[in-house]
């Protein structure tokens, strides 16, 4: 089913469109991925989906409900969350309250309750432990090592029990063995019933993980299909042999 | 009709005079990213200079005008920018704020200790001469003011558009970092911009000294005036802040030719700015978030409640041998300097743990001062009923900046602590003109000794409050919209209520204050609450330390203690808040304070405990975000686990991030 759309979105800043006329699909249950050459416009367009760049044309629909004029706080209250390719965790807190704070943020102001929701507390221990923050959980945030900052990041995403996860670069930092089980991680998450978008340059970890991929070059979507049929398209080659017209 | 044009033409020129020192604000903040406060304060001191040159040393006007405006302005402008804001790259907004408010201080007492106040009055140039355009009669003055700002507009026009240098500046809007990386010189164009700013700041100033004053304060507050004309042009668009400035001049021009000359609206004149402003606010457009990198500030040790309960006995303890110690007329003092404390408890949720800064203070503690008058008791419910006005009031005054940046926010604080002073402290509402209230105390509590325990009990109860707020989830909240507003909107926090519920917070604090302060007084007048003197207690507060209960408590004491050391010394009169303002430009470094360093000495004695050491795992794979005090956070890391362990209460090194 598909959770979010992003109709020819298009974004521009003064002369530069950074995003032109994209339009791109993720589906519940589903890790889909977002892939391009740096510059080709995937920050911006996460940028869109969350509220916080207002695009120049386009439509953000979340399970069919058009969210394009909705502030950045009533999407996460609608079920988005993302983590951030500039980090973005709150410095002067502890792992644990950067994850606690968000828990709480969401108990009061989720619209859509869970049944089994649960303690902002309890909610918070079980993230740490399952994204493998314990040995980090007391350590204030700007003192982590940036692996680390993402890690943090993704379980404070989680705190808000999100239907839709948007994850930019958030392997990078990361060591071999921890981006194998971080690709485990988001199998489980997408097996949960999320939507999972993910912006990667670690092709393994993309080519292994998506159900789909989405090529954006010089902000438009240019080839979208499983991974094997991205990897086989010429386009796609050429964006990224850098021969692209 | 004759009387329309008379005031068109009166507001125009005014306007141009508004316009030259707008322009030269929103220069100065787009290329250097700091808002000078102090821009008016800089054209105060100037415009003494200028009359000090024409009239004390007898130098012709154009030539004064010329050296003030083409070579000392320049001068302190670079300055400034080298010795002050220079270490701030990259601060928080509200700390460059609080560094430009010493700025500001500063010069105020400079220009006070240099020309001692008397009156001094300023002629236009060339006198009273003029000519007639219609009905209405314009000064050669008038003309110059005109002229004046069309060679600013040409003038940065060109430079701005037809040169390199001012290529450079206008890129530095956009992107800093990027312009490093083409190796433009991003520490010259910045120097250039405050140059230029404090010129441009400097001939608003000698230009309409005829209309406002030589007054300290009142040209001081100009930055009120260029503000508000700069939000027309959302502090980037020059030709747009111009517009603001023209409107600014009629509407203050038709405002004062066409209300009724009553004696509730004598400040009108002056209000009309800070009126403009809040109109200009509410039409501004949403602000967009910024995305940016970890940041975070490493506050001063939280206590645990048990502990902060043993101090605050302690403190009242204390308190109460000292008023048994002291005379009378000391214990009112005394008193004060706690109260005094609880003001500046009032900025440590706002500006310590959130971040936001308000330049008025002392307005709240004033309405709250008036609404016990008005109550006619400072009885406990009094005193409630003071923190509820003001908090009330203090919501309204963020309503406006809701949707906008911290910045606009702080602005407004001045725009309404101007507006209050000038119109509403003055009415019949509140004090009066040039009025008094009085205050009754506490039933029963007529001794000044009793008065020094309540207090004390007032500032401990707060101080506690603050503390478990700090300990509370809203509390960490307030640190996270501090450290990420970006981060906190895509968690699916409102901010705008938030904010407004932190200043209403503050606000309330404050207003309690008021009410305390009424009843030590008995006597209260506008003149106690004065925006001029928040400005001296922010700085205080900052540099005691306003993310923690004792810099408080040193801030109150300290801005208790400081005109007592002014009037036995008068000859460190201007020097005390110079010294102040000099200390503030060491924020940019410590943004915790005096305060923090004394507990930094209680923790270096920490170390001679052996710890057995716990190290966090390292990933091999990964970088520390923060390289440079990565060292000195793991060894306190480790003794404080150690610490723990052993059962002892350690002080962590980065307290505002361990919640106990
Ligand atoms: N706020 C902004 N103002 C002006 N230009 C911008 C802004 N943000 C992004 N851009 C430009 O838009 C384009 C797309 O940037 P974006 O960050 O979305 O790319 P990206 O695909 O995320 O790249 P990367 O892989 O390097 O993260 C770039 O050319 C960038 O310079
Ligand atoms: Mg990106």
């Amino acid at each position: 089913m598909t959770l979010l759309e992003a109709v020819d979105v298009t974004v521009r800043f003064g002369g530069v469109t950074a995003v032109g006329a994209a339009s791109l699909a993720a589906a519940a249950g589903q890790v889909t991925g977002l892939i391009g050459p740096n510059g080709a416009g995937k920050t911006t367009l996460f940028n869109v989906i969350t509220g916080l760049q207002r695009p120049t044309r386009g439509t953000i629909r979340l399970a069919g409900e058009d969210i394009t004029g909705r502030a950045t706080h009533e999407r996460a209250r609608r079920g988005i969350a993302r983590t951030f390719q500039r980090l973005e965790a709150f410095g002067s807190l502890t792992v644990r309250e950067n994850v606690l704070v968000a828990a709480e943020i969401h108990r009061r102001h989720a619209l859509r309750r869970s049944r089994r929701q649960q303690a902002p507390a309890r909610v918070t221990d079980r993230l740490i432990e399952r994204v493998g923050l314990d040995a980090y959980a007391d350590r204030p945030a700007d003192t982590v090592p940036t692996g680390i900052a993402r890690l943090l990041e993704l379980a404070r995403a989680l705190a808000l029990d999100p239907r839709l996860l948007l994850l930019d670069e958030p392997s990078s930092g990361l060591s071999v063995a921890e981006t194998e089980s971080f690709g485990d991680l988001l199998r489980e998450l997408a097996g949960e019933g999320r939507a999972v978008l993910i912006v990667e340059h670690d092709m393994d970890l993309i080519m292994r993980v998506c159900d789909r991929v989405n090529v954006l070059n010089f902000g438009a979507v240019i080839a979208s299909g499983t991974p094997a049929e991205v990897r086989a398209d010429a386009g796609v080659q050429a964006a990224y042999l850098g021969t692209a017209a | 009709m004759s009387g329309l044009i008379a005031f068109t033409v009166l507001g125009l020129v005014t306007g141009a005079g508004y316009a030259v020192a707008a322009s030269g604000l929103v220069l100065t903040y787009s290329t250097s990213r700091v808002f000078n406060v102090a821009h008016g304060a800089i054209g105060m001191v100037m415009a003494f200079l200028c009359w000090e040159l024409t009239v004390q040393r007898g130098l012709p006007g154009w030539l004064a005008v010329l050296l003030v405006v083409g070579v000392a302005a320049p001068l302190l402008g670079a300055f400034a920018e080298r010795v002050m804001m220079r270490h701030l790259a990259g601060a928080p907004e509200g700390t460059t704020l609080v560094v430009t408010v010493g700025l500001l201080i500063m010069l105020i007492g400079a220009a006070q200790a240099i020309w001692p106040a008397t009156a001094r009055p300023v002629e236009p140039f060339f006198g009273q001469r003029g000519f007639r355009v219609g009905s209405a009669f314009v000064t050669y003055h008038d003309l110059v003011m005109v002229a004046a700002a069309l060679v600013v507009a040409a003038g940065l026009y060109s430079l701005l558009s037809r040169t390199r240098i001012g290529a450079a500046m206008r890129a530095s809007v956009d992107n800093r970092e990027l312009l490093r990386l083409y190796g433009a010189r991003t520490s010259l164009v910045s120097a250039l911009s405050w140059a230029i700013g404090a010129a441009l700041a400097a001939l608003a100033g000698i230009l309409l000294t005829p209309v406002v004053g030589l007054s300290y304060f009142d040209l001081t507050l100009l930055v009120i005036s260029a503000y508000a004309a700069a939000v027309v042009g959302r502090l980037r668009s020059l030709p747009w802040t111009f517009v603001g400035a023209l409107l600014l001049g009629l509407a203050q021009s038709y405002a004062v030719g066409y209300l009724p000359p009553t004696e509730a609206l004598s400040g009108l004149r002056a209000a009309i700015p800070a009126l403009f402003l809040f109109a200009a606010l509410l039409l501004s457009p949403q602000a967009t978030l910024r995305v940016g990198q970890i940041k975070g500030i490493a506050g001063v040790p939280v206590p645990p409640a048990r502990r902060a309960l043993v101090s605050g006995v302690l403190l009242v303890g204390a308190a109460a041998a000292a008023s048994f110690a002291l005379p009378a007329a000391q214990n009112d003092q005394l008193a004060l300097g706690f109260v005094y404390g609880i003001v500046m408890l009032s900025l440590v949720p706002l500006t310590g743990y959130g971040g936001f800064v308000s330049l008025t203070q002392l307005t709240f503690v004033g309405i709250g001062a008036v609404t016990v008058a008005r109550l006619g008791t400072a009885s406990p419910l009094g005193l409630l009923a003071a923190a509820a006005v003001a908090a009330l009031v203090g919501a309204l005054v963020a309503l406006p900046a809701l949707r906008l940046r911290g910045l606009y926010l702080a602005l407004s604080t001045l725009a309404f602590g101007l507006l209050m002073d000038k119109l509403v402290f003055q009415s019949s509402l509140a004090f009066g003109f040039n009025g008094s209230l009085s205050v009754p105390r506490l039933a029963g509590l007529r001794g000044e000794r009793a008065y020094v325990m309540v207090c004390a009990a007032a500032f401990v109860v707060v101080g506690l409050g603050v503390l478990a707020l700090r300990r509370s989830g809203y509390g960490r909240i307030l640190l996270a919209m501090r450290d990420s507003p970006a981060g906190c909107a895509t968690l699916g926090l409102n901010m705008r209520w938030t904010r407004v519920r932190l200043f209403a917070l503050s606000a309330g604090i404050a207003g309690f204050a008021g009410g305390l302060l009424g009843g030590l007084r008995q006597t209260v007048a506008a003149t106690d609450f004065q925006l001029m003197g928040s400005l001296p207690l922010l700085l205080l507060a900052v540099v005691a330390g306003v993310t923690s209960v004792s810099g408080a408590a040193l801030g109150g004491m300290a801005l208790m203690l400081l005109p007592v050391l002014a009037s036995a010394f008068p000859a460190l009169g201007g020097l005390v808040y110079l010294l102040v303002g000099v200390a503030s430009v060491g924020l940019g470094r410590d943004p915790n304070g005096v305060v923090s360093h004394l507990f930094k000495l209680g923790r270096r004695r920490e170390h001679w405990r052996p710890a057995p050491a716990r190290r966090p795992p390292s990933s091999a794979s990964t970088e520390a975000t923060r390289v440079s005090s990565a060292e000195a956070e793991q060894s306190s890391t480790e003794n404080n686990s150690g610490a723990e362990h052993s059962g002892t209460p350690a002080l962590p090194l980065r307290g505002a991030g361990v919640n106990r």
